[in-house]
């Protein structure tokens, strides 16, 4: 069943190629590896997600994939195109070049369509693009310019509740359009400000939107045409991408489709009646994309062999597809896809912690992500001198990977359950002398897992949560918690549901004791969330550091925010102060005037890089202060972002600016 | 009936040190055991250990420890209990709801305190069942105190009569300068006809709960937080004249400003003077102790168990009694009580190094000729859980833990053990879903855990399929072997990638048929909903249930008078109830449940309350399911009310099933098994 063998005119990389030094001020630590090789991805964006792949030209040997950077800094958003080069020698991941932005014919990032897709017809590449309910915009590519130009617009049917398109050539030579339609149900529902999106029964107030999958044959994409049901209509909850596979070869004919909590499913071309099912690997274990949100394209090779890429937020993984067995079709194990030169990539929203973790006297990081893992990357050269694989390994339990996701209940509602978005502070909890991880999530609980070392490497006990007169404690949602060892003492600081900033006491192992909000020297407690947003998501996402960032001896706050919070008071603060302009690193220090004991902070002040302010995302950055890079013991930051990416900045290039500063620059 | 005297092995006070329930150990367990066959229209009763059980009441929910005095001249005093929550005596079976007196008999072989069945005392009328109450021996007499419209009141008790009189008597005390809400008291009895008036307060006045526009509103903001009050407890005291019932000065708050404990329910004087100790023990309704010494009162500290952990019971708790000895004024037993078998934990005898007493246990408190206990709102399933060929009972229930109790005996006549507290992953089990919880975060100490022993993965070992009050479905995988079962971590089911989540608080039906597994809950909109398994953690939707007309069939009645919470509760069963070859449904509901029409179902529409119990018969087959109107169950052609919050009915074969069909176990809110033979069963129908 499987056709092997059938990419090997595809380049085989050799070693060899230059690893990157990993430091450099204000860029993102890069893969170290010899072969220089990472995931391939979009630099600044939040999710890379595939919207098609073509032969460039007639003599390219392996199609280029069509990537589409739709949130993230606003100079990233675009689309973009890369080449593939040959695959890894040594794992036989796919191989790309570094990811170039084209000129598309809307311009400015906002103007970007609401979905796309790119296609080879007669040689040529073409693109469609959604443009009205009536008709889509034909688009040529010219790989030589880097220019997507508008052709035509095209007049389709059927386009009504259409979100999202795939195209994929038959093996007749023709093109499919394949679509996926919402049924009509609606997912979000009217709600008060600050009102929950669950009911008193916790059930989730709106629907819990379905959609289904279209198809549309072209003889000539000029022409156009009309889409018709290839599916049920209600065919798939959260259902974000499909396509058309048809290979003859292995007997199959239908659609891979995708839905926003990575669980694929095959739906038979012959039918448009429920016909599902589950799509496998050889070894009978469902497959699935490990992030939220995938895209799926289609990956055809001059050979015959037939790929699906999977992206969102997080890797791009290709999967073989190897024929169909007797549940459904198979696929290869989802492989990650690599570029050339890449950085090192921690899923999207990463909040790492530079520490010791494998006890060899050499940092590493440790990184939560925004699915709701953990990800280890070894250090194998010095603290001075780092040198980082980009090929992370995952935090495991005994049986399995750690993945700490909210599911249906979450505060953002339910198609969010595979948004975990972990924070993890790493600290020695139960002093056995090997640190453990203490962290918050999406679901806004605090909890703790024992790390245990074993021959085999690192093992995490499932959590348990802290609390506090035997109540969980409970704060705002995608906190990072600080811990430290104060005064004797071991505390935790987070952050309390009223958006203030606690510190907690440890009693025992799973009790802390509420010490009351951390005060600015006026006394007053401080929160984060600007007077501007209502609660929701809005609130929290704070990545809390404590560390004597000034080396005068006592413990000083390093904040990561959202852009939309605003420290330390919600109608004037930073970043999302009224007026100002929001765009800079979202990375604060509020330094302790008084002591350990009693800390009392000064207001926030925010940071340059060089002299400038450096964008790395909205959702959240995630500040680590580290010695990473530093031969004089101070203190240089490591910032996690939404884009997955850890950028390192030498302390010599940071200088602050005030709440004060910032009002009067608007 | 040979009954044999096993008791649990010498393993138990460190298992109990540990804070765990003691569970005998290994190997010490008879082989097999002469048992009886259940009575119709009974309780299981225990059989082992001459009837050893832990000691619990019959149709109340929560049973506070509320007093205790020297009655019957033994080395611990009797106890009363305050069972304020369950449903009234009905069928000939007691219900001890109100005031009950447990006698002191002795040790348990196994070193528990051993007390005797309950029995009624005639209170003094209630202004309502939940009222403050203290009963106190002083040299002379046993008291009881209330608390009411800022006052003490008091009533002393006649053991003749078993009575504390027909009216309360007003002392010349006001409470007006107690801020908040009284939660509990203690009096403690000093020279001279003097004592200490103690009361827990708290800092808030009126309801902790969230403003409501609607009852459909949810208690949580758009950012999970709970939108109610997280409110404390204070403590004010003051001291009192027992003989002229005067007070000696103005309630004072000792406490201060600092809050004491979260959600306070109990406090009580507690000394051990080898140790220095002198304060108060406060618990919470998460079974949290504190104490507050007597010399600086403005500071609360976890009291510690024997591993220098904080000390927690193990349910939703309502009171602490510390027992000052026979002789003296120290409190070396302290018992902590509330919904589920009473516990004690004895002084150490030494403090932390802050000056916190530690204490070892909790143990539990066992009464002689018991009932088969399994905590509040038990969820049963009646499956041969060891593979030994007799069936035993696997039961979840509202503190989140799953019980096995094991049957020495034989189908036809069953001889349970105790209770087994299983494991999932290696960890005992007590699912919780914490702060955030359908009806508010000080309910986080229930569980409610509906289980439903299946063999999900079909591997030949029994599996548990379960959901809770998380509202969502789940497993966990019987990882030994067929005789000696063992539960692997819990695992989600899931459809289309995200869980599979419906009511809270329903035991999902689930059965093989015909090579498919189908699983049944109440879904989002309260209704009887299908699934069919795909793989081991997933499933695909068949829609919703359907009656013989095409209706769907829905749990709650149209004019919820609470909040949501009043919804799903269903405990569902497939089991081909009249033999006909195909499964139909039984449905255990709460009083509120109006199946299969929220404007005229069961049992609310009826006027009576019986047997929250139906009998869904599939009038379509086990393809094409169809159900008709439900039936409910009458004992002897009347009603048997058993509790009110939610009933657990379960087929078994169990007793004369010598027609080859099954009888009915039905688990009440009070935390017991009652056993129906079928032919003793009628139906009604509202239809």
């Amino acid at each position: 069943m499987k056709k092997t063998g059938l990419i090997t005119f595809l380049l085989i990389l050799c070693a060899g190629v230059s690893a990157q030094a990993p430091l450099k001020s204000g860029r993102p630590l890069m893969s170290s590896d010899p072969d220089g090789c990472a995931p391939l991805g979009v630099l600044q964006t939040t999710a890379t997600l595939p919207c098609g792949a073509a032969y460039l030209k007639a003599s390219d040997a392996n199609p280029s994939v069509f990537l589409l950077a739709r949130v993230g800094v606003p100079s990233s958003r675009g689309v973009y195109v890369a080449t593939m080069s040959g695959v890894r020698k040594a794992e036989g991941e796919l191989v790309f070049g570094q990811p170039v932005k084209i000129k598309a014919f809307w311009g400015k990032p906002s103007s970007m369509p609401a979905y796309g897709c790119f296609f080879n017809y007669k040689g040529a590449v073409l693109s469609f693009w959604a443009e009205s309910r009536e008709s889509l915009a034909l688009a040529s590519y010219d790989p030589d310019a880097r220019q997507l130009s508008k052709i035509a617009s095209v007049k389709v049917g059927g386009l009504d509740g259409v979100f999202g398109i795939s195209a994929s050539e038959l093996e007749d030579g023709s093109i499919e359009i394949a679509a996926i339609a919402g049924d009509g149900s609606r997912y979000r529902t009217d709600r008060a400000r600050n009102e929950s999106w669950y009911d008193g029964a916790m059930i989730y107030k709106g629907d819990i939107a379905k959609a289904g999958i279209r198809k549309m044959r072209l003889s000539d994409p000029l022409e156009g045409g009309s889409f018709t049901q290839a599916s049920p209509a209600s065919f798939m909850t959260a259902l974000s991408g499909a396509v058309r596979l048809q290979d003859s070869f292995l007997g199959a004919d239908g659609y891979l489709a995708v839905n926003r909590f990575g669980t694929l499913a095959w739906q038979e071309a012959s039918s448009s009646q429920s016909a599902r099912c589950w799509v496998l690997d050889s070894s009978g274990k469902q497959i699935e994309y490990h992030a939220n949100g995938a895209a799926v394209s289609l990956l055809q090779f001059r050979s015959g062999e037939k790929r699906i890429l999977m992206g969102g937020e997080g890797k791009l993984v290709s999967c073989r597809f190897d024929g169909i067995g007797e549940k459904g079709p198979i696929f290869s194990s989802p492989s990650t896809v690599l570029m050339r030169g890449g950085a090192l990539y921690t899923g999207s929203l990463g909040v790492p912690e530079v520490v010791d973790w494998d006890g060899d006297g050499v940092q590493d990081i440790i990184c939560g992500n925004s699915e709701g893992r953990i990800l280890f990357f070894r250090n194998s050269g010095t603290d001075l001198a780092p040198s980082f694989s980009s090929f992370a390994e995952e935090l495991c339990w005994e049986d399995a990977p750690v993945c700490i996701r909210p599911g249906y209940i979450g505060v953002q509602g339910p198609f969010e359950a595979v948004w975990g978005y972990m924070c993890p502070s790493v600290f020695d909890w139960n002093g056995d002398g090997v640190p453990d991880i203490v962290f918050s999530d999406a679901r806004g609980k605090l909890e703790v897992m024992y790390a245990r070392r074993t021959s085999s490497g690192t093992i995490l006990s499932r959590p348990f949560a802290l609390r506090e007169d035997g109540l969980e404690i409970h704060g705002l949602w995608r906190v990072k918690p600080a811990v430290a060892q104060v005064c004797g003492r071991v505390c935790v600081v987070n952050m309390a549901g009223d958006g203030t900033f606690h510190r907690w006491w440890k009693i025992d192992e799973s009790t802390l004791v509420d010490d009351g909000p951390l005060l600015l020297r006026s006394g007053n407690p401080f929160t984060a969330h600007s007077a501007a947003v209502s609660r929701d998501g809005n609130y929290g996402r704070v990545k809390i550091n404590l560390c004597d960032w000034d080396g005068d001896g006592d413990l000083d706050l390093i904040l990561g925010t959202p852009m939309t919070s605003c420290l330390p008071r919600p109608d004037k603060g930073i970043p999302n102060g009224a007026g100002l302009k929001q765009l800079m690193m979202q990375v604060f220090y509020m330094e302790n005037t008084g002591s350990d004991e009693k800390p009392r902070f000064a207001d926030p002040v925010g940071f340059y890089v060089k002299g400038k302010d450096l964008l790395l995302g909205v959702h959240a950055n995630g500040p680590e202060p580290c010695t990473i890079g530093s031969a004089s013991g101070e203190y240089n930051l490591l910032v996690g972002c939404e884009s997955g990416r850890l950028f390192w900045i030498d302390r010599k290039d940071l200088t602050a600016f005030t709440i004060k500063d910032r009002y009067e620059k608007k | 009936m040979k009954r044999i005297l096993i008791y649990a092995a010498a393993a138990l006070m460190a298992a109990a040190s540990c804070g765990k329930t003691p569970v005998a150990e290994p190997g010490t367990e008879p082989v097999s055991v002469d048992g009886t066959a259940p009575k119709s229209g009974g309780i299981l009763t225990a059989t082992l250990s001459g009837g050893l059980a832990p000691l619990s009441f019959t149709k109340t929910i929560s049973n506070n420890c509320i007093g205790y005095a020297y009655l019957s001249g033994g080395e611990m005093p009797d106890l009363f209990f305050q069972c304020p929550g369950g449903v009234p005596s009905s069928n000939g079976i007691s219900s001890y709801l109100g005031l009950n007196l447990c006698e002191f008999k002795g040790w348990a072989p196994s070193g528990e305190p051993l007390y005797g069945a309950p029995v009624p005392v005639t209170p003094v009328p209630w202004e309502n069942s939940t009222a403050i109450l203290r009963i106190v021996q002083t040299s002379d007499r046993i008291i009881a105190f209330t608390v009411s419209s800022s006052k003490l009141r008091y009533a002393v008790y006649d053991a003749a009569t078993r009575s504390f009189g027909s009216s309360w008597e007003s002392a010349s005390i006001s409470l007006a300068a107690v801020a908040g809400t009284p939660m509990a008291i203690d009096i403690v009895p000093g020279a001279g006809g003097s004592a200490e008036l103690v009361i827990l307060t708290t800092d808030i006045e009126g309801s902790y709960r969230p403003p409501m526009d609607d009852v459909s509103e949810s208690y949580y903001d758009s950012a999970g937080i709970y939108r109610g009050q997280m409110y404390y407890g204070r403590i004010y005291r003051c001291n009192i004249d027992l003989s002229s019932w005067k007070m000696q000065g103005s309630p004072s708050l000792i406490s201060g400003d600092s809050p004491v404990v979260l959600a306070p329910v109990g406090i009580g004087a507690f000394k051990d003077s080898s140790s220095g100790a002198d304060g108060y023990l406060c618990v919470n309704k998460l079974g949290v102790v504190k104490y507050v010494s007597r010399k600086s009162a403005t500071v609360s500290a976890y009291a510690l168990d024997s591993r220098g952990e904080a000390l927690v019971n193990p349910f939703v708790s309502g009171a602490v009694l510390p027992l000052r000895s026979r002789t003296g004024t120290d409190t070396p037993w302290t018992v902590i009580s509330g919904e589920g078998s009473p516990r004690v934990v004895k002084s150490c005898g030494r403090t932390s190094s802050e000056g916190v007493p530690v204490f070892e246990g909790p143990y539990e408190i066992l009464m002689e000729n018991g009932d088969l206990y399994a905590g509040s709102l038990p969820v049963p399933t009646v499956a041969d859980w060891n593979g030994d060929g007799a069936l035993d009972i696997v039961a979840g229930n509202s503190e989140g833990r799953l019980l096995f109790f094991r049957n020495y005996g034989t189908n036809a006549a069953p001889a349970f053990g105790r209770a087994e507290y299983l494991t999932s992953d290696g960890e005992e089990i007590c699912f919780r879903a914490g702060y955030y919880e359908v009806q508010g975060p000080f309910e986080a100490a229930w569980g409610y855990l509906c289980p439903v022993v299946f063999d999900w993965d079909g591997d030949g070992v029994k599996d548990i399929v379960f959901s809770g009050n998380e509202g969502k479905f789940e497993f966990m995988r019987g990882e030994g072997t067929v005789k000696n079962p063992s539960l692997g971590r819990r695992q989600g089911i899931f459809l289309d990638g995200l869980e599979l989540y419906g009511m809270w608080r329903v035991r999902p039906a689930v059965a093989r048929v015909g090579g498919k597994v189908l699983i049944a809950m109440m879904d989002a909109q309260d209704a009887l909903h299908l699934y069919q398994q795909t793989t081991v953690t997933t499933v695909k939707d068949l829609g919703k249930a359907v009656l013989s007309d095409g209706k769907y069939i829905y749990g709650h009645r149209a004019t919820a008078s609470s909040t949501l919470g009043e919804r799903g509760r269903e405990k569902l069963e497939f089991v081909d109830w009249d033999g006909d070859g195909d499964l139909d449904l039984l449905v255990g509901t709460p009083l509120q449940a109006s199946v299969p029409d929220p404007s005229y179902g069961l049992p609310w529409s009826r006027t009576t309350r019986g047997l929250q119990t139906m009998w869904l018969e599939n009038t379509g087959s086990n393809d094409n399911m169809v159900f008709a109107y439900p039936r409910q169950f009458l004992f002897r052609g009347a009603d048997f009310h058993i509790g009110t919050h939610a009933n657990g009915p379960t087929a078994c074969m169990l007793g004369n099933t010598s027609d080859g069909r099954p009888n009915l176990l039905v688990s009440g809110e009070g935390g017991k098994f009652f056993f129906f033979d079928r032919s003793d069963l009628t139906e009604l129908s509202l239809w």
